[in-house]
């Protein structure tokens, strides 16, 4: 393995390979800030244009789009409250908070130093662990998926917020959104009501930035501020440098991104998912957890670490396996097909330069997001909290529109969104957690379409959702989390 | 409408959803039915707990106003909601011009010159990255239908 890296080395530092990294990634930090426009879709766009290409070049473009677009998802989370991706969602609960109360700067800089590190190790665990680590996800069949799923949910919903029943509440609506459209196993229409725009369901977007964008934009326009933020605001502060604090974060560090390399090598369950675990991880485990959510930083730090550990991780069973564990993941098989390499262990046989290089291109691109994200976000993106909120209000309409449109082309999704966009104000101004319905749109059809299926497979018997020790293992720290806030009460009880 | 108020009003529209939601879930196919109705009931039994807990034990700012400012919070959900309507017709671009220069002047910014600018920046930006780039689609302009 290592005389594969060393060969591979002089191809990834050349400057065609270096060069399609830094436009990858610049490509990656404006596709990943705008809600709309995903990194899938930013990669899918991009493979046409690699023909040609030296496999490494194409392959360090992705490399770049992929670690740049984990990251961009943060900038507008943290500064204007919009998430780009699903996965930056945990980022807005305290990156936007602090950002309002004047430490934008601050925010960036802990989740680009945070998705840096996140990355990094991720990529390490990708060149160092990958075969093994492939084993893992062959121990998931759809019984444990259901449980992963159940945990995931049962997580976000009694951790998150301070009022575990307003959490319930709030996973049950995302659930229940999720249900909307066809059946994924007989194809027959739920919660449909004759209207053509709903028979494939609501698209995540919709939520994402009808829950996050619009309430904001509407206490914007209640509160009617004239006065933009101070630039002096904006700029990262040496003093508060995050690396000065290491010993601050070291221990988030660690766990996030334990939790993002071990989730990212599940197929299909990284992303979002990783990133609420790891800030609820963080939230558990914290001194003061009633500061989260409030604008701790720390928050910012796991949620951002996790979500940059998802990355490399999730190229483990796609590169080892052919199974690809995220949609990014898909589109760069689709990318090394594109050029004429299968995926799979005959890769590591027949392309060592090319497999190693690329993971060696992972590895470089998370190095080069501490710079190059950080100088994107706060010269470019940060200068946009300047504008006056007044002005900003319907910037954010605009934006939110056109990116909600630029996924189905529907007028009609629109309408959803503002629909959803009310729902959002008023759970945010009744102090309901929103993050656990995004997380119950996303895991809700995951959850029923493999419990039918392990059903089926089973030809009814229930048994098989508890025939494994993997799936007890999933049972009993879903049982871990929601007893957790019986615990606590009762050692406060205690305490007094 | 105070805070206190909110608080058993929400749930009671979940509930009321619930309720207008059952007959649809209950004419699923049978394998469909299960999960949609497993969370409809728990919803109707967590939104008839949070109405129970906030009429028992209302929350301690309870008398505050729901809303920051009523009147500013109604105009601008009217202009977005004017906007939409607008948009397939107008076209994207002139609708969002028209939405990004009034909204802000209705609520009272009163710097033309400064907002015209950040709007043709902003449509600009909006335009290479969108429309150019990632040909994306977007509504088209009424004056180029034809």
């Amino acid at each position: 393995m290592f005389d594969a890296l060393l060969h591979a080395l002089p191809a990834v530092l050349s400057f065609k390979s270096a060069l399609a990294m830094v436009v990858g990634m610049a490509a990656g930090l404006v596709v990943g800030a705008l809600p709309g426009l995903t990194v899938t879709m930013g990669i899918a766009v991009l493979i046409p244009l690699t023909f040609g290409l030296d496999p490494l070049v194409a392959l360090g473009v992705m490399a770049g789009m992929y670690n740049g677009g984990s990251y961009g998802g943060a900038i507008t989370a943290i500064l204007l409250r919009i998430p780009g991706t699903p996965a930056s969602v945990a980022t807005v609960l305290d990156g936007y908070p602090m950002a309002q109360r004047g430490e934008a700067g601050h925010a960036l800089q802990v989740a680009v130093v945070s998705g840096t590190i996140g990355s990094v190790i991720s990529a390490i665990a990708l060149i160092l662990l990958a075969p093994p680590l492939a084993q893992v996800s062959l121990l998931f069949g759809p019984a444990e998926y259901f449980w992963m799923a159940m945990f995931g949910l049962a997580t976000v919903s009694m951790l998150l917020g301070d009022d575990a029943l307003k959490g319930l509440v709030s996973v049950i609506i995302g659930l229940l959104i999720g249900t909307v459209g066809q059946d994924q196993l007989n194809g027959s229409e739920r919660f449909v009501f004759d209207i053509l725009d709903l028979v494939d369901g609501l698209n995540v977007v919709v939520l994402l930035t009808g829950l996050y964008a619009l309430p904001p934009v509407l206490l914007m326009a209640e509160r009617a501020a004239r006065r933009g933020m101070d630039k002096a605001l904006l700029r990262f502060d040496r003093a508060r440098s995050v690396l000065r604090e290491w010993r601050r974060y070291i221990r988030i560090w660690v766990r996030s991104s334990a939790i993002g390399i071990v989730i990212g090598i599940l197929p299909g369950a990284g992303g979002s998912m990783t990133s609420l675990i790891a800030y609820n991880d963080a939230k558990r485990i914290a001194k003061d957890p009633d500061s989260y959510g409030k604008g701790n930083p720390e928050g910012v730090a796991a949620s951002e670490c996790g979500n940059g550990a998802d990355n490399a991780a999730s190229m483990i069973p796609a590169l080892t396996l052919a199974v690809p564990g995220s949609g990014v993941a898909a589109v760069i098989l689709a990318g090394l097909l594109v050029h004429g390499m299968r995926p799979g262990p005959q890769l590591f046989r027949d392309n060592p330069d090319v497999v190693y290089g690329f993971m060696l291109q992972m590895l470089v691109t998370s190095l080069m997001l501490a710079v190059m994200g950080g100088l994107a976000a706060t010269r470019l993106f940060g200068q946009v909290l300047r504008l006056p909120p007044l002005m900003l209000t319907p910037f954010i309409v605009l934006l939110t529109v056109v990116g909600v449109y630029a996924v189905n082309a529907s007028v009609f999704d629109l309408w959803a969104m503002l629909a959803i966009g009310l729902l959002g104000y008023v759970m945010d101004r009744l102090d309901y957690p929103t993050a656990p319905a995004v997380l119950g749109l996303l895991l809700g059809p995951m959850a029923e379409s493999q419990v039918r299926l392990a059903l089926t497979i089973s030809r009814g018997d229930a048994t098989i959702l508890v025939a494994s020790w993997v799936s007890w293992i999933m049972i009993a720290a879903t049982l871990f989390v929601f007893l957790s806030p019986v615990w606590h009460a009762w050692r406060a009880r205690a305490a007094r | 409408m105070t805070r206190g108020s909110a608080e058993i009003l929400f749930p009671a529209a979940l509930l009321a959803a619930c309720a207008a939601l059952w007959p649809h879930a209950a004419a699923f196919a049978p394998d469909s039915r299960v999960f949609p109705a497993v969370l409809l009931a728990l919803l109707t039994a967590m939104s008839t707990a949070l109405i129970v807990r906030a009429w028992l034990r209302p929350p301690a700012d309870a008398a505050t106003p729901f809303f920051e400012h009523f009147g500013r919070h109604a105009l601008a959900l009217a202009a977005i909601g004017a906007y939409l309507a607008v948009l397939p017709v107008a076209g994207f671009f002139t609708a969002s011009a028209a939405l990004a220069l009034a909204l802000p002047f209705a609520l009272g910014y009163r710097e033309p010159a400064r907002l015209a600018l950040a709007t043709a920046i902003f449509l600009v930006a909006v335009w290479v990255v969108f429309v150019w780039l990632f040909q994306r689609p977007l509504p088209r302009e009424f004056f180029l239908a034809h």
